[in-house]
């Protein structure tokens, strides 16, 4: 064996010593190695939250919400309610030990249960009456012409009002009648002197929508196609801009699209866009990389950028969300999701892009424990809830409510993933670590 | 007695200054390793552990060599540059830099590169020759 510093001499016998010494060391830093791989290979994600500090930047459990969804106000809730609140992380986990520290002043948990669930945060909001048809979607029902208005289905007197004002006969989807009740009813079109709002334009290049009977621009023909198809235009020259007045608001991307900017991508939400950390956040939040659309400076400025869109960041609002196997689609809108009742309606709000997969099943599987006392520290209870079941669900939050029989106050909760050392668990995260690395370097 | 005592205590920091020095090459390599694999997939190793703590490990066994050395009054020779091994160094230093860039157009990833060691190099050559 070598020896770094051939040039101090020692006896025999301490040479013996420090040679069994020197061995030693090398044996341990193979077994301290070894255990770093465990833990990369094997790791535990852990998930914390502080009721006397809610705004600690250490906090990484989310949504922290009681059944009134509001914050529970210095932890307190009463056995009436429960406390939800979430952890978002990429992978699978075997199980997750979830420990709550009541407050000093805190009777203990009576009959505490905790229930977790997994999918997007987003997709477990609460369900919202269904959505109709997006405003200037264009239709057909028993050879009889209808757009979506201002919120109202109003139908074309006949096919030659259609013709006269300059809609495509292509540009009308076939419909049965069942989306009608999803859209209230509007007064029939019947003149050609003005067009009903939410009409399209393309003027040259460009494209607007008539609003409240202004023509309101789109900043590009990119951010138009996010939101209608091309054919949905009424094609006119330069003279048309002089019947209407023109909106100084412009219109940018869909809401939910995602745009490329230098080496960053952003996510467009109510008039902001959220820069996307990273490369892990993009894939587990279930976007994929060919819906990026590169956007150009004045496409980006026409934006305020917001904070970072992290992995515990819901997906924003206008997210469309398709559950494959029942053909099921929805939209999330102000904290809640909304059925999109057709593959019509779907693709009224979505003409562009993927939606993103979700599984309603997920919403149905349930884990749950009991807690207990811990037996370290009389104010600490714990459980651990097994997660083994969840890894075909899709989706990367797990949503944990927690309940009693008594009023509690509670101080910390924290949350320990972990993964148990199995062959397939190491197959999941060699094969994890791949993706990554393709993520990083292919993207 | 004393003599002897303090014979055997001299021993033994000998015994501890050639230990500290295999110490050292553990840990850089340790370091070398999981700044290269930090390198290709950012977060696998610093989401375990910060590796500030890895450097301060290193400072502190450098700390106490010089110390021990200086007690023990070992002047160990400078030993010859070791070309080989600065070269590897440095390429591994320039893959390193070009990762960290990847994302860039590669020919201003380039660019940066070659003024990155060109900078390094000259003041190399500044500070360090006679």
């Amino acid at each position: 064996m070598f020896d770094l510093t051939k040039e101090i001499t020692l006896n025999s016998e301490k040479y013996t010593n420090y040679r069994r010494l020197q061995i030693a060391v090398y044996i341990l830093a193979i077994l301290i190695a070894l255990f770093l791989a465990y833990l990369v290979i094997f790791p535990t994600q852990y998930f914390q939250f502080s009721f006397p500090n809610p705004n600690s930047t250490q906090n990484n459990i989310t949504g922290v919400h009681n059944s009134e969804l509001a914050f529970p106000d210095r932890g307190r809730f009463d056995s009436a309610g429960n406390i939800f609140f979430y952890s978002s992380l990429e992978g699978n986990y075997s199980q997750a030990n979830v420990s709550f520290t009541l407050d000093k002043d805190s009777e203990g948990f009576e009959n505490g249960t905790l229930e977790a669930r997994k999918s997007y945060q987003a997709f477990l909001y609460p369900e919202g009456s269904p959505i109709g048809f997006k405003d200037g979607t264009l239709f057909k029902n028993n050879n009889n012409y209808y757009i979506v208005s201002a919120g109202k289905i109003r139908k074309f007197s006949s096919l030659n009002l259609v013709d006269s004002l300059g809609f495509k006969k292509e540009a009308f989807v076939e419909e049965d009648g069942f989306d009608f009740k999803f859209s209230n009813q509007g007064d029939d079109i019947s003149g050609i002197s003005s067009y009903p709002d939410s009409s399209i334009f393309k003027i040259k290049d460009d494209y607007y929508i008539l609003q409240d009977q202004k023509l309101k621009k789109f900043i590009s023909p990119a951010a138009f196609a996010t939101q209608y198809n091309a054919n949905q235009a009424i094609e006119k020259d330069n003279s048309f801009l002089a019947k209407y007045p023109l909106d100084e608001n412009i219109l940018g991307f869909r809401d939910s699209t995602l745009i490329s900017y230098g080496i960053s991508v952003f996510i467009v939400s109510s008039g902001r866009i959220l820069p996307v950390n990273n490369t892990v956040t993009f894939s587990s939040m279930g976007y994929d990389w060919n819906d990026v659309i590169p956007a150009g400076g004045d496409e980006v400025s026409l934006y305020e950028k917001d904070k970072l869109f992290t992995i515990s960041s819901p997906h924003p609002d206008g997210t469309i969300m398709k559950d494959e196997k029942e053909n099921k689609w929805y939209v999330i809108e102000n904290g809640e999701k909304h059925l999109l009742p057709s593959e019509n309606i779907a693709n009224s709000w979505l003409p562009k892009g993927n939606p993103i997969s979700i599984s309603e099943e997920s919403l149905s599987l349930k884990n749950n424990c009991s807690l207990g006392k811990n037996t370290f520290s009389s104010r600490t209870y714990s459980c651990d809830i097994p997660l083994d079941n969840f890894k075909p669900v899709i989706g990367k939050d797990y949503e944990f409510k927690l309940s009693s029989d008594n009023d509690i106050k509670l101080e910390t909760i924290n949350a320990d993933f972990q993964k148990t050392a199995s062959w397939q668990n190491f197959k999941d995260t060699v094969s994890s670590l791949l993706t990554r690395v393709k993520a990083n370097y292919v993207q | 007695m004393f003599n002897n005592f303090f014979a055997t205590k001299k021993d033994q920091l000998m015994i501890a200054y050639k230990i500290l020095h295999d110490i050292l090459l553990v840990v850089l390599i340790f370091f070398f390793a999981s700044f290269l694999a930090e390198g290709i997939l950012p977060g696998i190793i610093t989401n375990h552990f910060s590796f500030t703590r890895v450097i301060i490990i290193i400072f502190l066994n450098i700390f106490l060599i010089y110390a021990l050395g200086n007690y023990l009054k070992i002047n160990l020779k400078t030993g010859k540059e070791n070309k080989k091994t600065a070269i590897f160094l440095l390429f591994i230093l320039a893959l390193l830099i070009f990762n960290s860039l990847f994302k860039l157009n590669i020919f201003l990833n380039l660019f940066i590169l070659l003024a990155v060691l060109a900078t390094g190099y000259f003041a190399y050559k500044t500070i360090l020759e006679e």
